[in-house]
């Protein structure tokens, strides 16, 4: 009994000094911060992520501080003690590795600072708020099944792989092989990551062309190497073999309706994007998103038929 | 105290599942690649192939039998008021998922076609967009339909998205190794199809069933 009141005295005494800490900081900063942080915007991919968390945050009524962490841990992990010190009232972060950011979120997460992850998970549960990430073996599924279609079930092809320290490199060469290994026809005779670069991308497609001349397709593990491969493809005279991407830029949409690239799958950034914001919203006001903490979104493919209804990561109905 | 107690069972269990892992290799006829290609973060820590195998006949096939509507009787339901069949049986984890059904049934078949990979078989009953409903029998199954049917295998459950990927996909797997061999490379005519599986809502309205349950009864 004792005990238990003791417990009570100090849950009361811990929360009211929260309470008083929570009225002290908002009185010296007035924090509404919202601390935005993608990898380069040189991707249009995580511009469109940024630029949408921006509005959206702006719109709720919220002051932001847009950062890139350009896939470095370190940078990143400045990037969250600028959101700590700052006082911040959420993070919002595509980040820079599935392992090197679990150390970081723990931090938000012991300052009292929520994390919102959006497009790359991290290899750990209960520290992030929200984990929402594109649906992303669905979508290599639907690229692996519309490569394969595209080649006419058999061929030789390339893949470009994406970056070793994110989850989505992984799990979407792992959806196009989940597909493509099934047919008997189907001879992959290069495997190369480009680390999601394009021109890295077109520096290694051209070597992997000296080897390999007769090659019928490329499947890549984004878009941005996408366009370097198509780029390697028609400075060696084959602007004929088939390319299929992963993301739905604008860049690849334009190469679709230009007859290069023939397919990509769309992840929607935007979408997910809104999404933390809004949940980040609701966790500020009623502690609480009502949600999940891993959330997945549906990716769409665009081909032809659908590309010119893309545009910005969203597909117009 | 009490809540110690209840997690050193959890912990156990857990261990038990850590040391039963073992690793499998599949087949290379049947997945000719995968010896030669390794995947980032693709563990051996968790063995989807047990984790299938153990499910199949304690959870999986109860949960699928025990949720069952017959198929056309929801088509039926879906054509006249979607809103209420979606309420009554649709299944959706993700927010911007499509709505997935648990179904079976009995029908006439109407063709096989194995012309691609993805073998399918028409049954003869309309589909939602001017076809015909068909079962996929392999041996390349498309879509997650039947890990994103089932209440006990959620996203938030698993480390990474390749552990839920490798689910689906031993799922699939499972489906071709043990369930669709009841199909050949032709059926006899006037042969009738029981089932109990699964299909995704389609923006075109087609119902492309994955089957956990596949019978074959020849005409007479």
């Amino acid at each position: 009994m004792v005990k238990k009141l003791f417990v009570l005295l100090m849950v009361l005494f811990v929360s009211m000094s929260l309470f008083a800490g929570g009225q002290q900081e908002s009185g010296k900063s007035s924090s509404n911060l919202i601390v935005i942080i993608t990898p380069s915007h040189d991707n249009p991919f995580f511009k469109t992520e940024a630029v949408t968390a921006d509005a959206e945050a702006k719109k709720l009524g919220y002051t932001t501080l847009v950062l890139s962490h350009d896939d470095d841990a370190n940078k990143q992990d400045q990037h969250f003690d600028t959101a700590i010190a700052s006082n911040a009232v959420a993070i919002i972060c595509d980040n820079a590795g599935a392992d090197a950011t679990v150390g970081a979120v723990r931090k938000a997460k012991e300052a009292g600072i929520p994390t919102f992850l959006i497009d790359r998970e991290i290899n750990e549960n209960g520290l992030a708020v929200s984990q929402i990430v594109s649906n992303n073996y669905q979508g290599a599924l639907l690229g692996g099944e519309k490569f394969v279609e595209l080649m006419g079930e058999s061929g030789k092809f390339v893949e470009l792989v994406g970056k070793e320290s994110d989850t989505n490199a992984g799990i979407r060469s792992k959806g196009y092989h989940e597909v493509i290994d099934q047919y008997p026809g189907m001879e992959m005779v290069a495997r190369q990551s480009a680390n999601w670069s394009q021109t890295e991308a077109f520096e290694k497609m051209e070597s992997i062309l000296q080897a390999n001349p007769d090659i019928k397709g490329v499947i890549s593990g984004n878009d941005t190497m996408a366009m370097g491969a198509m780029a390697a493809l028609k400075a060696a005279g084959m602007g004929h073999v088939i390319v299929v991407g992963f993301d739905g830029s604008n860049d690849v949409r334009d190469s679709i309706l230009n007859g290069d690239i023939k397919a990509t799958v769309l992840q929607t950034a935007a979408t997910n994007a809104i999404m933390a914001v809004q949940q980040a919203d609701d966790y500020i006001k009623n502690g609480s998103t009502g949600l999940p903490e891993k959330q997945l979104t549906d990716c769409i493919l665009i081909d032809s038929s659908n590309a010119s209804k893309l545009d910005d990561f969203a597909l117009a109905d | 105290m009490l809540k110690k107690m209840f997690r050193v069972p959890v912990y156990l269990f857990l261990l038990a599942l850590a040391a039963s892992c073992t690793i499998v290799h599949h087949d290379e006829s049947k997945n000719k690649n995968s010896e030669k290609v390794t995947f980032y973060f693709d563990s051996a820590d968790f063995d989807a192939v047990k984790f299938v195998e153990e499910n199949w006949d304690s959870r999986i096939v109860p949960e699928i039998k025990e949720k069952a509507v017959p198929l056309d009787e929801l088509l039926d339901m879906i054509r006249s008021n979607e809103e209420a069949a979606v309420s009554e049986y649709g299944i959706k984890k993700e927010v911007t998922s499509p709505y997935s059904f648990i179904v079976k049934g009995k029908y006439p078949v109407k063709e096989l076609n194995r012309s691609s990979a993805v073998g399918l078989l028409y049954m003869d009953l309309d589909d939602l967009g001017g076809g015909s409903c068909v079962l996929q029998v392999g041996p390349v199954f498309k879509l997650s339909t039947i890990r994103d049917s089932l209440s006990f295998i959620n996203f938030g459950d698993f480390v990474n998205q390749i552990e839920f990927a490798n689910v689906s996909r031993e799922i699939n797997f499972y489906v071709r190794d043990n369930i669709a061999t009841v199909v050949g490379e032709s059926v006899p005519e006037e042969s009738t199809v029981s089932f109990y599986g699964a299909f995704s809502m389609d923006k075109d309205g087609k119902v492309v069933v994955t089957p956990v349950i596949l019978e074959i009864e020849a005409g007479d």
